[in-house]
């Protein structure tokens, strides 16, 4: 069994609320990665954004993350992290990265004695990658004046990786060639077609709700129920 | 609350698997037909002002029998229509009084009332499963569609799963499965007895449910498809029952009722419910997934992934 590279993906985001588009990604992202035969993934993260993120109509992070972890239950390798979301502020999204490649990195079985640094009888263990799961839409926004740093984006792009689900309405092979630091790592930039066209977004989720209307089947039943029992997404500024 | 009718939504088809689009279809469907608080008149009907005060009109109790328009007498439709300065649909007349609706002001003649919205109350919902005989390719037996719709609406409390399409002998014409369910629907009412029967009760009167067909655009435009149909049933399903045709991508359902006669005639009978999620969800997509071992989880409930697993289904 030839060695494939570990990966861990990590999804940034305001998750307001979360929903099964957002859960897709995973899949979705994890089949393309497994169909090339170079990496194995070994897990994933969502990490909701900081609450002075300040973005409109943001439910408060412990709604958000809690909200999370109830779709994650009949997930096996997908799990939530708050870490993010209780900084004291809101942070830049290499940061989010650099912080879950040490922890990674951390978690490593630690080799001690004299077989430190030497390679055991079986295929070496190789380094995890940590990746940004994100949709087209993320790779897009790199285009937008003055919200990237330039740096950023290359650490992004060339210490991480990133794995990039294309929705409706994005051509991300443009945004790649558009850009002169992407072009030179897009090696590392996994574009994934997700063949269910879907406009499933928060966005809409939460105008449904505030209308009254069914959002069931778009979400699972158990953040249905939190959001109703916390009377979260009424429109009414509550 | 003033007397809605009472709808059961009825979608039949393959659902090989059922997916969540499916399931959304239900759910879509019904908010459509509530229309929480709003009047409105349908999109496809003429734009309609205001609010019309059936008092003034004269029409206050002219038809205050509540039952279906169907079993309304000549006579009795004759003399509606004669009260009615516009050219207005006995029909149309009677749901609108059934409604409640203390009135509706029509701003201009011969404009065809299309009372229906917010005037419905949707009591449930059917899935019928097609009968193995319809003899589609990669065709999952009848038992196990059906016991994964099953699964899949554990979690609903308004949507039944209904084996008596698929346990026939043969497959069956659409029309005939509506007209079982509509049997069975009205065999399932509470029986008048006594010297109450046929008189209004003091409650507002329950009026009789209507089962209407529930399927995707893509439904509508089979009908165009040359010896598919038969014209007399689509005249029935249009006329005894009426449909609710949530949109999908790609499908302009208006074109294909002006493209036909007997659809623009029971326009008013055909809802055409707006998916705002466009969705390419489909059961095709599903089956060529899990062929090639891909993940389908999000896309149909879990329980039914589970099933799938189990019993070794689309591999």
């Amino acid at each position: 069994m030839k060695c494939r590279i570990p990966v861990v993906l990590l999804a940034c985001g305001s998750f307001n609320p979360i929903t099964n588009m957002h859960l897709r990604l995973f899949e979705v992202a994890r089949d393309h990665l497994h169909q090339t035969g170079m990496y194995k993934v070994i897990g994933g993260i969502i990490s909701p954004v900081n609450d002075n993120y300040r973005k409109k109509d943001l439910a408060a992070a412990h709604h958000r993350v809690a909200m999370v972890r109830l779709a994650l239950q009949t997930s096996d390798w997908i799990r939530v992290d708050p870490w993010e979301s209780e900084q004291v502020q809101w942070m830049e999204t290499v940061k989010v990265l650099r912080h879950h490649h040490r922890e990674l990195l951390r978690s490593l079985p630690q080799t001690e004695g004299p077989e430190h640094g030497r390679a055991r009888s079986s295929a070496p263990t190789a380094v995890p990658e940590l990746k940004l799961l994100c949709g087209a839409d993320f790779l897009k926004s790199f285009q937008t004046p003055n919200l990237w740093k330039d740096a950023h984006i290359q650490e992004i792009v060339e210490k991480f990786g990133m794995v990039c689900v294309s929705r409706t309405g994005h051509n991300p092979k443009e945004y790649i060639s558009g850009s002169a630091i992407l072009q030179r790592y897009q090696h590392n930039i996994h574009l994934v077609r997700e063949p269910v066209q879907n406009e499933l977004s928060s966005t809409y989720i939460r105008r449904a709700l505030s209308q009254g209307q069914s959002v069931k089947y778009l979400l699972p039943d158990a953040v249905i129920t939190y959001i109703k029992e916390h009377n979260l997404y009424t429109g009414d500024g509550s | 609350m003033k007397c809605r009718i009472p709808v059961v939504l009825l979608a039949c088809g393959s659902f090989n698997p059922i997916t969540n689009m499916h399931l959304r279809l239900f759910e879509v469907a019904r908010d459509h037909l509530h229309q929480t608080g709003q009047l409105g008149w349908g999109g496809e009907a003429s734009p309609m002002e205001g609010l019309v005060d059936w008092a003034s009109w004269g029409f206050a109790g002219a038809c205050h029998r509540h039952h279906h328009h169907s079993h309304c007498s000549l006579a009795h439709r004759t003399e509606c229509r004669s009260l009615l300065p516009l050219r207005m649909r006995h029909r149309e007349f009677c749901t609108c009084l059934i409604s409640g609706h203390g009135g509706v002001r029509v701003g201009t003649y011969n404009v065809t009332v299309l009372p229906f919205l917010g005037m419905y109350k949707v009591i449930g919902g059917i899935i019928s499963p097609v009968n193995d005989n319809y003899r589609k390719k990669d065709l999952a037996a009848a038992h196990h569609r059906v016991a994964m719709v099953r699964l899949a609406l554990q979690t609903s409390d308004w949507i039944r799963v209904d084996p008596w399409e698929s346990e026939q002998v043969q497959w069956m014409e659409t029309v005939k499965v509506l007209r079982h369910h509509h049997r069975e629907l009205l065999r399932s009412l509470p029986q008048t007895e006594g010297p109450e029967h046929g008189r209004a009760r003091s409650s507002a009167p329950t009026a009789v449910p209507e089962l209407k067909l529930l399927c995707g655009a893509d439904f509508l435009k089979s009908f165009q498809t040359p010896n598919l149909w038969k014209d007399a049933h689509i005249q029935e399903i249009v006329e005894k029952f009426g449909m609710v045709c949530v949109s999908r991508t790609g499908h302009n359902p208006k074109e294909y009722i002006s493209g036909s006669a007997i659809l623009q005639r029971y326009q008013h009978n055909i809802h055409l419910v707006r998916e705002p999620v466009q969705n390419e969800l489909s059961s095709t997509y599903i089956r060529r997934a899990l062929s090639q071992g891909q993940s389908v989880k999000y896309l149909l409930p879990d329980a039914v992934i589970t099933y799938i697993k189990e019993h070794n289904l689309y591999t």
